[in-house]
């Protein structure tokens, strides 16, 4: 009787995937699209690149009820790699995304309009380039967790990338909660990933008197502080070549030097500063100044 | 009622306890962490001297005073109703995928009724075996979780302290269980609660500090952290885990529910033998009236007023009252002698 009980269970454990729905009645979507022109506007592409026709609607619900009307399928965003926002829509659909419809957390959040973007997609290739760019220590890890942890921080703004004309690797951008959108320079967004967390092994390259040289860098960490209402940032980073030491704090002193000011002049926070301010006790204001002092040790 | 070991007590509390963890229902900030531990401390402080002076004759009690009995029925009906209430208002709709909450909802009694029918025993001998999944998923968790933990997030915050220590006692509903249950175990009761309260704490501190730190301000939005969390903790790029959290929202709740049921039945069968057959059903139909019609706050504010009542008060009266009655009798044999 036990077998036959141990059988039976067994048995429906092999049949959990049975039901009327195939695979065929779903759509997989690899990169979503949203603009809010009047109505969002909601674009999609599956894993076979397969782009469909843009749907409208006046919430998410009604966009992918739409979508599934559209396709004849049901919409699963579960797996989705990448999200394009542009300024009209911003981040704000982005929260019912993930805590209602299941959006990946790890999901890429790309600056774009989607109407142009969705024009010629290459999502694989794209993804591809941020995640290579983000290990090569040239783009700070950014992805959907993130962004909207920075987006409802007092600052209200969120670092996303960006695939500028002409450029093969991905920039970065400060979306601001009322559209704008404030552009960071190459060194600000090498600047940058020093300053956010980060890990660390891979070759950067120096320029040096003897020329070219490369060096590995073994780790980086960030220790924060705050004295006498003074924000200090201190980059740590070890190396493998020592006598290039040198060179290389000099450049990340600069990069460092120059992604502060820039999100200083911004009016943003991407680098954590309302955490220290609020672990400090001293309660962050939008328009509050702010003294960061930054240095620099190369092991 | 047969005899259940230790650890199966210790588990099957536990687990009942950890449906409530899931469902804590906001963030009051880092100072939550201590308040839990606080909180389990009290409930250690008032169980050890309790279960001391009552070594396993309390349903005895019961059986004698029906009106007690009665009191208990409805307190474990009550958070059974919570359970369902929370179940409602909590459940993200990946998290409960069945056509509508009420379905879910009834299709969960039905198998509570199913499980309740076997006896407390058979519950307490699954409990174990439910535990090693819900490790299994909350190792999952902690994985998913681990690689956006943000110590800076963490601050040393005393404000809020009082509001946690409440909410924690307000989801301990299944502490009164401890009295009903003490007599179905042998020896080492005290390892048993001892193990059960250490270990749901934990596991709320763990909650709270990964919501805390991997969750940052995205707790504060959604409610509800521990499912704030399952949202942000996807271990895996090419597979979600959503499925293991099914698994593990549902049987929390199933060994919850059927604890409560489970009691009622124990309870009801020691006052009236004919309600064997049908308590479990009735008491099953009445969780969901009950919460149909009460929000879980409501609900968890009588559990937590009723809570120190039914584990401190009545049984300090009860023991008083029958050591004051065991004096009397001496002095009365001795004025006969």
């Amino acid at each position: 009787m036990k077998f036959l009980k141990l059988s039976v269970i067994g048995l429906c454990l092999l049949f959990t995937g049975c039901s009327s729905e195939t695979i065929s009645d779903r759509l997989y979507t690899q990169a979503i699209g949203l603009t809010c022109n009047g109505k969002l506007s909601f674009y999609t592409q599956d894993f076979n690149q397969n782009l469909t026709a843009p749907v409208e609607g006046i919430s998410i619900a009604e966009v992918l009820r739409q979508e599934e009307s559209a396709n004849g399928g049901k919409v699963f965003i579960g797996h989705t790699e990448l999200l394009c926002l542009d300024g009209t829509c911003t981040l704000n659909p982005a929260e019912e995304l993930l805590f209602q419809n299941g959006l990946s957390p790890a999901c890429k959040v790309l600056y774009a309009k989607p109407e142009e973007y969705f024009q010629t997609p290459d999502n694989a290739g794209l993804i591809h380039q941020i995640r290579m760019s983000e290990q090569n220590g040239l783009l700070s890890t950014t992805e959907l967790a993130t962004a909207l942890n920075e987006w409802h921080g007092i600052w209200e703004t969120a670092l996303l990338p960006v695939q500028k004309a002409g450029q093969s690797v991905p920039s970065l951008v400060l979306l601001h909660k009322d559209g704008r959108c404030t552009e960071l320079s190459d060194f600000a967004v090498k600047g940058m990933y020093w300053l956010r967390r980060n890990t660390g092994d891979f070759k950067i390259t120096l320029q040096t008197p003897d020329g070219e040289q490369e060096t590995l860098i073994r780790s980086c960490r960030t220790e924060k502080q705050i004295e006498n209402q003074k924000i200090f940032y201190h980059v740590i980073v070890r190396t493998g070549t020592p006598e290039l030491n040198g060179t290389l704090q000099r450049l990340i002193e600069k990069q460092c030097i120059c992604a502060v000011d820039e999100m200083l002049s911004a009016k943003a926070d991407v680098i954590g500063i309302q955490e220290l301010l609020e672990n400090a006790g001293i309660k962050p204001e939008k328009d509050m100044p702010l003294t960061i002092q930054l240095s620099v040790t190369v092991q | 009622m047969s005899r259940i070991h230790n650890h199966q007590l210790a588990a099957i509390l536990f687990l009942s306890g950890a449906w409530s963890v899931i469902c804590i229902p906001s963030l009051y900030g880092n100072s939550q962490m201590l308040s839990t531990a606080a909180a389990c401390l009290i409930q250690i402080l008032l169980c050890l001297p309790m279960l001391a002076l009552y070594p396993g004759t309390f349903s005895n009690q019961i059986k004698s005073n029906k009106i007690l009995g009665v009191i208990y029925i409805l307190f474990f009906l009550i958070c059974g109703a919570n359970g369902f209430s929370q179940l409602w208002e909590a459940a993200p709709p990946q998290l409960l995928p069945a056509s509508g909450k009420l379905t879910a909802s009834v299709l969960i009694a039905l198998t509570c009724f199913y499980t309740s029918s076997a006896g407390l025993r058979a519950t307490a001998r699954a409990a174990p075996i439910v535990m090693s999944l819900f490790v299994i998923s909350v190792i999952v968790l902690i994985l998913g979780a681990w690689r956006r933990v943000d110590l800076s997030r963490i601050s040393l915050q005393t404000d809020n302290f009082l509001p946690g220590i409440r909410t924690y006692f307000s989801l301990s509903g299944e502490l009164a269980a401890v009295w009903i249950l003490s007599d179905t175990i042998q020896n080492h009761k005290n390892i048993a609660v001892n193990s059960y309260l250490i270990a749901k704490a934990l596991f709320c501190i763990l909650i709270l500090f990964f919501s805390i730190t991997a969750g940052g301000r995205l707790i504060h939005l959604n409610g509800y952290p521990f499912f704030t969390l399952t949202a942000l903790s996807q271990p895996l790029q090419g597979q979600r885990a959503d499925a293991l959290y099914i698994l593990v929202f549902v049987m929390l709740h199933i060994m919850h529910t059927t604890l409560q049921t489970g009691i009622v039945e124990h309870i009801s069968e020691q006052m009236y033998p004919i309600t064997e057959k049908w308590s479990a059903p009735v008491s099953l139909i009445f969780m969901l009236i009950l919460a149909y019609f009460f929000k879980s706050a409501v609900l968890e504010n009588i559990i937590f007023w009723a809570l120190p009542v039914l584990t401190v008060i009545i049984p300090l009266i009860l023991r008083t009252r029958q050591f004051l009655r065991n004096i009397r009798k001496k002095e009365h044999s001795y004025e006969i002698s």
